[in-house]
């Protein structure tokens, strides 16, 4: 256990090295933000509303959705994987005296703790200059936690499939595309998961994405619900589970192209 | 110019070399993109407009940022990927060469993989100025301004991706100012100006000139209170941003220091 806890705090220490770059990709994340915003208020005007949120509450949903992305979306693609397949770095990974799955969670688990603190917390707050925060009670705090903890692990299931794709195809970057665009698309990120049209949106609400992002968004503004939290728990579990057997297929698959 | 063609064709055959690779990652990227607009559609069809716009209108101001943008990253991509030429100290090589390094970056510069979206951003034109024409909004204007909108529109984008490169002369990364920089300026010229906070609104028409690209000519265009003067302002303003950027190229290259490798 001590080695993760090492393993979890080197990640965030390494991160930390490239704080002043993360403040000016923060700025990129406020522009699309404060863009996805002004779509979602110039839609809805003074007078309507969507899943039963007007503008104010609209804008507060994206700075949500906004602040969350490196913890669930912008992940260091497949954490690297592909590159410890070409050169043949992944046969001592493999060899470590800790589990390979543990390894990448921990190391995943750092990264996202630093990115709570210098990019979610900052940009929730610029974000709140002009949407505000929405009214809280202490009684929120604990639903709220165990929906973003499940969202960033769930974060983490998404990319480490991406990353063991490795072991078969080589080039991840498709499979890393598709993940984020399907993130992008099913997540309910910019738009909530009821309005999707037709059976898709019957359908997305079930789906493992969904505790990405709209379940714990929907959480933050005070809708938290049972089905919110045991859809993504049970998502969090048959992935996990999907992953481990993947891992011991892909141990036996290794072939790495250096060494 | 004959060495430029010369070398396109070499990197054309290169990167042909793997059809299949790359037909399907083109198409895949098409299908990707096409997703993300459908985002915008499904509020879109739900609410019918954002701030007096409608889905075609909009269709129209995404398509023409998808297919700058993509042609942008098709024909420029080495002045988008600058990064690297100053982390691995590669730029210093350029320098030696006997024709310029702006040139020689353009010659390889050619990356088909993303042409996809100026494929996607031409299914999504169609379908939005053949839906506007049904709506009775005489399109014959639109189409006679797109290739000066797609030209002007590309040069817009690269005047912001060289001055974002050029910023690689002092910082020697760029890819955190990126999403500042090129990313959502992009994205957001493809929803009107008009839904935007004044300060937004201000940063998009003059430091990031993206409304240019579409919205302001689409005023004039789609009878939206614009006059036919607006068109002038396209070209106009992607000639004074891209030759501002070149100056402030040339100024940064005076001051390049190798980092070495």
């Amino acid at each position: 256990m001590a080695f993760y806890w090492v393993l979890i705090r080197k990640s965030y220490l390494s991160n930390l090295q490239y704080r002043a770059a993360h403040m000016i990709n923060n700025l990129g994340s406020m522009l699309f933000g404060l863009m996805f915003i002004a779509i979602w208020q110039g839609t809805l005007g003074e007078g309507r509303q969507v899943v039963g949120f007007g503008g104010q509450e609209m804008g507060q949903y994206i700075a949500f959705t906004q602040s969350i992305l490196f913890q669930t979306k912008f992940l260091q693609r497949g954490f690297g994987m592909d590159e410890g397949i070409r050169t043949g770095s992944i046969s001592l990974q493999l060899m470590r005296p800790v589990s390979f799955f543990g390894y990448y969670l921990a190391f995943c688990a750092g990264s996202q703790a630093y990115n709570l603190f210098f990019r979610t917390v900052p940009l929730l707050l610029i974000f709140a200059l002009f949407v505000g925060l929405p009214d809280f009670s202490w009684s929120m705090w604990l639903p709220l936690a165990g929906s973003v903890a499940m969202a960033f692990y769930l974060g983490f299931l998404m990319n480490y499939f991406v990353g063991v794709a490795a072991f078969w195809t080589k080039d991840i970057r498709w499979s890393f595309i598709v993940f984020y665009t399907l993130n992008t698309t099913l997540s309910g990120f910019m738009v909530p998961l009821p309005v999707m049209p037709g059976v898709i949106g019957d359908i997305v609400p079930y789906l493992p994405w969904s505790g990405m992002n709209y379940y714990p968004v929907m959480t933050y503004l005070g809708h938290s619900s049972v089905r919110g939290f045991v859809i993504p728990l049970i998502w969090c579990a048959v992935l996990t589970v999907v992953a481990l057997l993947i891992t011991r297929r892909a141990r036996s698959q290794m072939e790495v192209q250096g060494g | 110019m004959a060495l430029y063609w010369k070398l396109i064709r070499a990197s054309v055959a290169a990167q042909m070399e793997y059809k299949f690779s790359f037909l399907f990652s083109t198409l895949l990227m098409m299908v990707l993109q096409a997703l993300d607009f459908l985002l915008i559609a499904a509020i879109l069809l739900k609410f019918d407009t954002i701030k007096g716009w409608n889905l075609y209108e909009v269709g129209y101001l995404y398509a023409i940022s998808m297919m700058v943008l993509s042609l942008y990253r098709t024909l420029c991509n080495e002045i988008h990927a600058f990064e690297k030429y100053t982390v691995q100290g590669e730029f210093d090589q350029l320098l030696t060469r006997p024709v310029s390094p702006l040139l020689n970056l353009f010659s390889r510069s050619l990356y088909l993989h993303q042409i996809g979206g100026f494929l996607q951003g031409i299914v999504v034109l169609a379908v939005s100025l053949w839906g506007l024409y049904g709506q009775g909004v005489s399109v014959a204007k639109a189409l006679w301004f797109l290739p000066v909108s797609i030209v002007s529109g590309s040069l817009i984008v690269l005047a912001l991706g060289l001055a974002t490169a050029t910023i690689a002369f002092w910082t020697v990364r760029i890819a955190d100012f990126l999403p500042f920089t090129v990313y959502a300026p992009i994205n957001a010229s493809s929803y009107p100006m008009h839904i935007y906070p004044g300060w937004l609104k201000g940063l998009l028409f003059s430091v990031l000139p993206v409304a240019f690209i579409a919205y302001v000519p689409s005023l004039y265009l789609f009878d939206k209170g614009g006059a036919w003067w607006y068109l002038l302002l396209t070209p106009l303003v992607a000639a004074v941003a891209l030759g501002l950027a070149l100056a402030f190229w040339r100024f940064g290259i005076k001051r390049y220091h190798s980092t070495g490798n």
